[in-house]
């Protein structure tokens, strides 16, 4: 099996700071992979050289050519009063796999009614983006990131505003599309995001790649990742080693 | 009535109205862009360092308003440029851009021999003294931005909104950026020869603004302003006639005054209850 993506021993970093140092990492097709770490270790800046926002100041990205990323990214860099509807904002997803200058085919706007349909935001489609609510939102944005039915879906923090109930929803349409398509999960919730990934990935300055879902403190600690480990059942609890 | 059917008989006052009428187009679409895009500030910037292509022009017998142009498409790209690089702060940048661009109009103004420019009609716009070939050049920006908006609608409100996005899915953003800051140089320049360098800004900012009061969609919002700001102008225009009274000046009264009716009527839809309203 090809890989789809390929971070060789990559610097990446802003102005004359380097944030990121010899990162590698490799993303095959059907990989689930979580990205944890803590605030301002990279993690951000390891998705923007990925998707291509940031050339790397060191090494090489090689991306097959058949790649094509559906991105969510973290809503709070979004203007929420910029006059856009739902709609709109679903059917701009569509330029991964469409010509800038073209209208959407009949094709496109059928898997938006469906998208939309999906995530139980039909009867939204025409309110302005400012007018949902932050789970409602992050929802269009996962529709925009679908439509043009990427290979790779990148997730930047999706559970920072989803409300609960539909965060179950999310969590098992990720596991479904993971059928068909890779996915890369940014989140600070380490508990959800071992029961769900593959592999873990720890993004602090360097990365490190963990070829499996089970995280432990001692793990985490010899990665130099200085995260809790916390789980969200009915109550918050901190997830502690066997005794 | 009749007197009204007399004005329009007059050339200067039809010349007026034309231009109020194609500068209302041009306003509403560029305003609903800078206002959604929130670069209204940035404009200001455009719209005042145009001045000193104005004043440079003025000096060596060129055309002020080609001098403008210039001035004002290169200050759009500096900022559009500066932005992208993100290493200067911005509104100290624009801040001055503005007053340089003044201080050079001034003083090229000053300097030049013999009789002073109308210097009342640069600052504060002159739409009565609009000529043929004005209008001539207002109908090919007014039709190029009509046709502008309505082929690449989509990539247009779509890079405004989500830049980064867009550049993620290989969309040309800083190419179809560059274009519009060029188109919304172009407009304010040709613009200030109605309204003038101060007062052209709420020109573009006041219909959206307004509009946004109630429409939150971008197509809707540049539909209306287009009207909101051509019933405006076309009132200012009048009211300005009928008192002796400047007409860019009157007009921003007008634009300001729909502004404030709008503001009061939402804010009793907010307040009243539903009932009350339909039973009155």
């Amino acid at each position: 099996m090809t890989n789809l993506l390929e971070v060789t021993n990559v610097d990446a970093g802003y102005d004359n700071q380097r944030i990121l140092h010899g990162v590698n990492l490799t993303v095959k097709p059907l990989d689930f992979i979580g990205i944890i770490g803590p605030n301002g270790g990279g993690k951000t800046t390891f998705l923007k050289i990925i998707i291509g926002l940031l050339t790397p100041t060191n090494g090489n990205i090689t991306k097959h050519k058949d790649l094509k990323i559906g991105y969510l990214p973290q809503i709070n860099s979004i203007d929420k009063q910029f006059p856009i509807t739902v709609r709109e904002v679903v059917l701009s997803g569509r330029y991964a796999s469409s010509s800038w200058w073209r209208k959407p085919s009949s094709k496109t706007l059928k898997k938006c009614d469906e998208l939309l349909q999906f995530v139980g935001l039909e009867h939204k489609q025409h309110a302005a983006i400012g007018d949902l609510s932050g789970g409602q939102m992050q929802r269009v944005f996962l529709c925009r990131a679908l439509i043009s039915e990427p290979n790779l879906l990148i997730l930047d923090e999706p559970n920072t505003y989803v409300d609960k109930a539909f965060e179950e929803d999310l969590y098992k349409l990720l596991a479904e599309l993971n059928k068909t398509l890779a996915v890369i999960l940014v989140s600070h919730d380490v508990g959800t995001v071992s029961s769900l990934v593959k592999t873990i990935a720890c993004v602090n300055g360097g990365l490190h790649y963990h070829a499996s879902n089970k995280i432990t403190n001692d793990l985490l600690q010899s990665y130099n990742c200085p995260i809790e480990l916390i789980s969200h059942g009915k109550v918050p609890h901190r997830v502690l080693k066997d005794h | 009535m009749n007197e009204l059917i007399e004005l329009f008989s007059f050339t200067f006052f039809q010349n007026a109205f034309a231009a109020a009428a194609l500068t209302s187009i041009i306003a509403g679409i560029v305003g609903t862009y800078i206002v959604a895009r929130r670069s209204v500030f940035i404009s200001g910037g455009i719209t005042h360092s145009s001045f000193g292509g104005m004043g440079i022009a003025y000096y060596f017998g060129w055309s002020p308003f080609l001098g403008a142009a210039v001035f004002a498409v290169f200050s759009a790209l500096g900022i559009e440029f500066t932005s992208r690089k993100g290493n200067m702060r911005e509104d100290s940048a624009i801040a001055i851009l503005w007053s340089l661009g003044m201080a050079i109009g001034i003083v090229f103004v000053f300097l030049t021999p013999g009789y002073t420019p109308n210097l009342m009609g640069f600052l504060f716009g002159d739409i009565l003294a609009v000529k043929p070939e004005d209008l001539f050049y207002l109908l090919t920006l007014a039709v190029t931005l009509g046709l502008g908006v309505f082929f690449f609608y989509e990539p247009i409100v779509y890079t405004a909104f989500d830049a980064d996005f867009c550049k993620i899915n290989k969309m040309p953003v800083q190419t179809i950026r560059m274009v519009v800051s060029i188109f919304i140089a172009i407009s304010i320049v040709l613009s200030i020869k109605i309204m003038g360098v101060i007062l052209v800004l709420s020109l573009f900012a006041i219909p959206p603004s307004a509009v946004n009061l109630f429409a939150k969609r971008f197509s809707t919002i540049l539909i209306w302003s287009i009207v909101l700001c051509l019933v405006g102008s076309t009132a200012g225009l009048l009211t300005a006639y009928y008192l002796d009274l400047p007409s860019g000046a009157t007009i921003i009264f007008t634009l300001s005054l729909i502004y404030l009716i709008l503001w009061m009527i939402k804010r009793i839809h907010i307040y009243l209850p539903k009932s009350s309203l339909i039973s009155n």
